[in-house]
């Protein structure tokens, strides 16, 4: 009933003259409310029920604990960061979709949500818009859209919303449930005086963070579901960690004073969210299996690097950003490796 | 008794679904006409042996040619040959002898079958096998000294019977062999079971021309009880048993060893390139065929019909067929003449309130049976109808999806007990691919679907395709089948094989298939080359 309705008001206002330029807007809310009639050409006669928007929504649903948290410990700033980045990106997704008169693209709706959970929680609004319209425009829309883009459009967003607002990105961090402005993050502390955060606090999220990273039980439950529908690569994630973990803990009994302890680690800063929302983005990431290993080794060696020697507290944006540059490369090597090329 | 568990990389399970065959087998109709093929597409037909007008008997040859490698064409019914005629097959149009039926069930015994059938020599049980047709029943053809494969009798290595389980519907085989029960029912008495018994014997007449051979049951794991029924029939006509007491018979007729092999259900583990590396350990090499390797395969069915062929001399004039699929009211399994169009067979099980695809054998890589008149030959074992589902489901993505089959595990039918649903609709909409990579984990033959699609799709077909091993792909369909953009996969790969073909850029090896021997002759449809 509400399902015959819906496809006889969705082919109304396809058919309506007005609402003519403004067909792919249409089309992406049909395809989104109604699913698809269309029937296989031949065989296979029988699909999967896989299809895009299920396979982003699943991400999504892998990223409420950290949404919800962000909520909760961060209160209705942060629900107006996730719309602002929402509302921006949408409008530079429907623009460039308007123009090259194609659908809208579902994995903006990752995007849009992983973007603001990866700010701190004070950053203001007009920052999050330029970030995100930064990130959308220049992270995927110039490369052509979905599927072809070569880093993570929400980190593009990230790095150069860091590099351009320095003092609001990396200044002033709040803790959960609290008002009070402070400088330091538990990497940052670290870095300052060598105290280490209580591992239970960093699990819980009683500490100063980027938004989403914080509630670090919720991600892991979140990435393990990942892992477990099959939508998350587990070889991108758990190398990565497992790099991170065994980098840190000889770089520790080598040298304890630049490297801090691998649990510490591996529960302080972005690592877990990068390592299972961001990392294992299956566009900007490798998609030959061991183009996916070598990345989680290379993302997890930069990370402790940049971490322990470099300007920075926290490494894991660039080490992806870094990665994803390499991806392209590392999938010709494992696939030349494998068909060695004919010769000269 | 030991039976080995053989797996293999990749593949795709298929659990499950709505519209399974019941284990009822219905009894054979005569159809009023059914159509004979005497040549497969593109190849030459047999020297006939009837003219118009003559009347026949089921199980009369109506053509055979010794010397070429084929099998003789049985006419499946008595009547009266009509004429010749073109008429539709699943590879297009072919060359078929139309015969009226008279209605009458009897049919031409082949001389010379025995009870008893190891008092026969090898030579006429070859004999007994070729004149009834039971040559054709594997598809490399049982080899006989009258060419009925490319393969001599003395050549074959592995004589394999099959029934991997790994199609979405298949044929069930407590249906096959409990109808050879006189009440209709398979004895639960823990002796083995008539048809169990009968099949061993059967394996026994083929080891018994196949001297070279070793003999494999590989059945699917959840065949597993009629695997361990079989094995048990095995092991008592090795020991000379027809059941009740050791020793009925004399040496010669005695089973040799079997090897019991439990594969893994997994869609595609019944074919030659899946099979013969997980199973028997013997690579396939680029570009080979199950044949040349030495290895004859054949299904329970086969197995049985081989039995009654020698011991009764039942010409091979009848299959069972399943059905299955929620385009069927009533999904069970037919007894059906050879030759009978598909519509006919078919029409009274259909749901009358269901728009249906029709499709042989495998929902993944079957032909489409779009032609009513396409005739039943020995290659069916199952006929699928696949709702043709038109209507849009309604927010399809936050649909926990209780019947949803998906390699990925993001619905709730890995949860819950529901027959999933089988139809055509695709579940979603083109877009480009994303490397999700489920292509590359489901491939059986260990390829990458979605590196070979981003050359296809931009038209560059060169050696690069050559290099990346395009000619590896089987399809089998699975990468059109799991990928999440809805790229047809598949059916680029096809078609960048094909015209790699028409630019001369297959490999050597394929090319050496042409050899004297080879000259792959469909033995089943019994035309030569």
């Amino acid at each position: 009933m509400i399902r015959k309705t819906a496809a006889r008001v969705f082919s109304g206002l396809k058919r309506a003259r007005l609402l003519r330029p403004v067909r792919s807007i249409v089309e992406t809310l049909e395809g989104i409310v109604l699913g698809s009639r269309e029937l296989t050409a031949g065989a296979p006669h029988m699909r999967d029920h896989i299809e895009i928007k299920r396979y982003m929504s699943t991400v999504i649903i892998a990223m409420l604990p950290s949404t919800v948290a962000a909520i909760i410990f961060f209160g209705w700033w942060a629900v107006w960061m996730i719309l602002t980045s929402y509302v921006v990106g949408g409008i530079v997704e429907v623009a460039f979709a308007l123009v090259r008169k194609k659908e809208i693209e579902e994995g903006f709706l990752v995007t849009g949500l992983i973007f603001p959970l990866i700010l701190p929680p004070t950053t203001p609004l007009w920052i999050v818009a330029v970030g995100i319209a930064f990130g959308t425009m220049f992270g995927k829309e110039v490369f052509g859209g979905t599927g072809r883009n070569v880093f993570n459009p929400a980190l593009v967003g990230r790095v150069f919303i860091t590099i351009a607002f320095p003092e609001a990105m990396s200044a002033t961090w709040r803790a959960p449930f609290s008002d009070a402005i402070t400088t330091a993050t538990p990497l940052s502390i670290y870095r300052g005086s060598g105290t280490l955060t209580p591992l239970a606090d960093l699990l819980l999220g009683q500490v100063p963070g980027c938004m989403g990273e914080v509630f670090r039980i919720g991600i892991i439950l979140g990435g393990l579901f990942l892992i477990a529908t099959r939508v998350g690569s587990w070889r991108t994630s758990l190398v990565y960690l497992a790099t991170v973990g065994v980098f840190a803990w000889v770089g520790n009994a080598l040298a304890p004073q630049a490297f801090a302890p691998p649990l510490f680690q591996l529960l302080a800063g972005g690592l877990l969210f990068g390592a299972f929302y961001m990392a294992t983005d299956p566009v900007s990431s490798p998609t030959t299996k061991a183009g996916k290993i070598v990345f989680g080794v290379g993302a997890g060696v930069l990370t402790v690097l940049i971490r322990s020697f470099s300007g920075f507290t926290e490494g894991v944006m660039f080490s992806i950003l870094v990665m994803n540059a390499f991806s392209p490369l590392l999938d010709n090597l494992v696939i030349n490796r494998r068909y060695k090329p004919a010769g000269p | 008794m030991r039976i080995r568990n053989k797996t293999f990389a990749g593949g795709h399970r298929f659990l499950g679904f709505a519209g399974q065959p019941r284990p009822r087998v219905l009894p054979p109709r005569i159809p009023e006409r059914v159509a004979v093929i005497l040549a497969a597409p593109g190849l030459d037909e047999l020297p006939l042996r009837v003219e118009d007008g003559d009347a026949v008997a089921a199980g009369q040859i109506l053509a055979r040619d010794d010397t070429a490698v084929c099998t003789p064409v049985l006419s499946p019914v008595s009547g009266l040959v009509e004429t010749s005629a073109s008429i539709p097959t699943t590879r297009g149009p072919a060359k078929a002898l139309l015969i009226r039926a008279d209605g009458s069930r009897e049919c031409k015994a082949v001389r010379g079958a025995a009870q008893q059938w190891w008092d026969l020599d090898p030579r006429e049980l070859e004999e007994l096998l070729y004149r009834s047709g039971a040559a054709a029943l594997s598809p490399q053809g049982i080899p006989t000294r009258f060419a009925s494969s490319v393969l001599a009798p003395q050549d074959v290595r592995h004589l394999v019977v099959l029934e991997a389980h790994d199609e979405v519907f298949n044929p069930d085989l407590s249906a096959i062999l409990g109808e050879r029960e006189p009440e209709g029912v398979p004895d639960r008495s823990g002796r083995a079971p008539r048809g169990s018994a009968e099949a061993a014997q059967g394996l026994a007449i083929l080891a018994r021309i196949m001297p070279q051979a070793r003999l494999h049951l590989v059945f699917g794991r959840p065949l597993k009880d009629a695997m361990c029924c079989l094995g048990r029939a095995c092991e008592a006509a090795a020991e000379g048993s027809l059941g009740s007491a050791a020793g009925e018979i004399p040496a010669q007729g005695r089973l040799g060893t079997v090897d019991l092999v439990a594969v893994s259900p997994k869609y595609p583990a019944h074919h030659e390139a899946v099979l013969l590396p997980a199973v028997l350990d013997t690579a396939l090499p680029y570009g080979s065929s199950a044949a040349e390797q030495g290895v004859v395969t054949l299904d329970l069915q086969g197995l049985l019909q081989v039995f009654d062929a020698v011991t009764r001399g039942l010409p091979v004039v009848e299959r069972i067929v399943a059905l299955g699929g929620a385009g069927f009211a009533r999904p069970l399994h037919v007894r059906t003449r050879l030759g009978t169009p598909v519509g006919e067979l078919v029409s009274e099980y259909l749901d009358r309130a269901v728009e249906e695809r029709l499709v042989l054998n495998s929902a993944l890589n079957g032909a489409a049976l779009s032609d009513p008149a396409i005739p039943v030959d020995l290659s069916f074992r199952t006929i699928l109808a696949l709702p043709e589902e038109r209507e849009e489901p309604l927010l399809p993505f936050a649909r926990p999806g209780f019947r949803s089959d998906s390699y990925s595990r993001t619905f709730a039918a890995l949860a819950v007990p529901f027959a999933k649903s089988a139809d055509t609709n695709l579940h979603g909409e083109h877009r480009p691919c994303i490397a999700c990579g489920y292509c590359e984990e489901v491939c059986p033959v260990r390829i990458l679907p979605y590196l070979l699609h981003r050359y296809i799709h931009r038209d560059i077909i060169d050696e690069n395709l050559v290099r990346f091993e395009i000619f590896k792909c089987i399809d089998c369909g699975l990468c059109s089948y799991v990928c999440t953009s809805k790229i047809p996969l598949a059916t680029q790969i096809k078609e960048g094989k094909d015209r790699l073909k028409a630019e001369g850029l297959e490999p050597a090896s394929l090319d050496a298939k042409a050899g004297p021997r080879s000259g792959r002759a469909d033995a089943r449809s019994g035309a030569r080359s």
